[in-house]
């Protein structure tokens, strides 16, 4: 997966997790790299420009080599633990797999557990959230895990009807043409 | 949470008092939507009722649908236990709550 930000129109976005660790490797090793930099150059006794130079190398090179590192420790922490990227909202960031499942309760759990798939779950903050806000929600987990090469599949133990949040998750994916496997 | 859980169930327990239904099974996701798995049992039936995302399924009909008929205060806990009291003493089948307030 290209290590890619998405972001869309409500200000929610999506992050790889490439991404994250790219970032967080840079930032921290930047900052390692150019404290050390400042140090050794101080300690030659090197004054002004030439201090600020090696400084500004020392970061540099430790954001180079942080972010190397950030980004072969993500991929690692992704291939040990299957999540590529989380889905970001103002209630909720939720880790995306490369297998996302629907379905019905307890059944599509159950399987995500059993397969080290994901799926979509807010906790209790659902409880709080209104019908608008709930179905924005839903959907922008959806669009995310698309966006960052989720495959999804629907497990359902039972006829799914209208005005539910399976039914509208599967409107989303067929409008969307995202393609989904049902079983 | 596992207070929350006992107190869940100590409600249905209380609501099933007297009507010859027990209940047989209780369990409380609270780390997946407050979901529960909730089966009683009596007169010879067994009521399998699953909450998912505050709908709530009885023997996999769905009996209330947040998305078209949200409550006034919507407490997912307080929506299934009137749904029981419904369904075991009343209406012998759950009612649509759209209009519920929880004075009812």
């Amino acid at each position: 997966m290209t290590p890619v930000m998405f972001t869309d129109s409500t200000g929610y976005f999506a992050v790889s997790i490439l991404v994250i660790g790219l970032v967080a490797g840079a930032i921290i090793g930047g900052t390692v790299g150019g404290v050390a930099a400042y140090n050794i150059a101080k300690d030659n006794n090197a004054e002004g420009w030439e201090l600020a130079g090696w400084t500004l190398a020392g970061v540099a090179g430790g954001a180079a080599i942080g972010a190397a590192l950030g980004y072969a420790g993500a991929s690692l922490y992704s291939s040990a633990t299957g999540i590529v990227g989380l889905s970001i909202t103002k209630y909720s960031i939720v880790p995306i797999k490369g297998v996302t499942l629907l379905g019905s309760y307890p059944l599509y759990k159950d399987s995500a557990i059993l397969t080290n798939s994901g799926f979509y779950d807010i906790g209790k903050t659902w409880n709080n959230l209104t019908t608008a806000q709930r179905t924005l929600n839903n959907s922008t987990y959806l669009a995310d895990a698309n966006k960052l090469g989720s495959q999804f599949a629907i497990f359902t133990g039972r006829v799914t009807t209208t005005a539910t949040s399976l039914w509208e998750e599967i409107h989303y994916l067929i409008e969307n043409g995202i393609p989904f496997e049902m079983f | 949470m596992k207070s929350n859980e006992n107190s869940i169930k100590a409600r249905i327990q209380k609501l099933l008092l007297y009507t010859g239904y027990e209940l047989i099974h209780f369990n409380y996701d609270s780390k997946t939507f407050g979901n529960m798995i909730i089966k009683i049992a009596g007169n010879d039936k067994i009521i399998n009722i699953v909450t998912d995302r505050g709908e709530v399924y009885f023997n996999d009909e769905a009996v209330y649908y947040p998305l078209i008929s949200p409550l006034e205060i919507e407490t997912i806990e307080i929506v299934v236990a009137v749904l029981i009291r419904d369904y075991l003493m009343i209406l012998q089948k759950p009612r649509n709550l759209g209009n519920y307030k929880l004075t009812d």
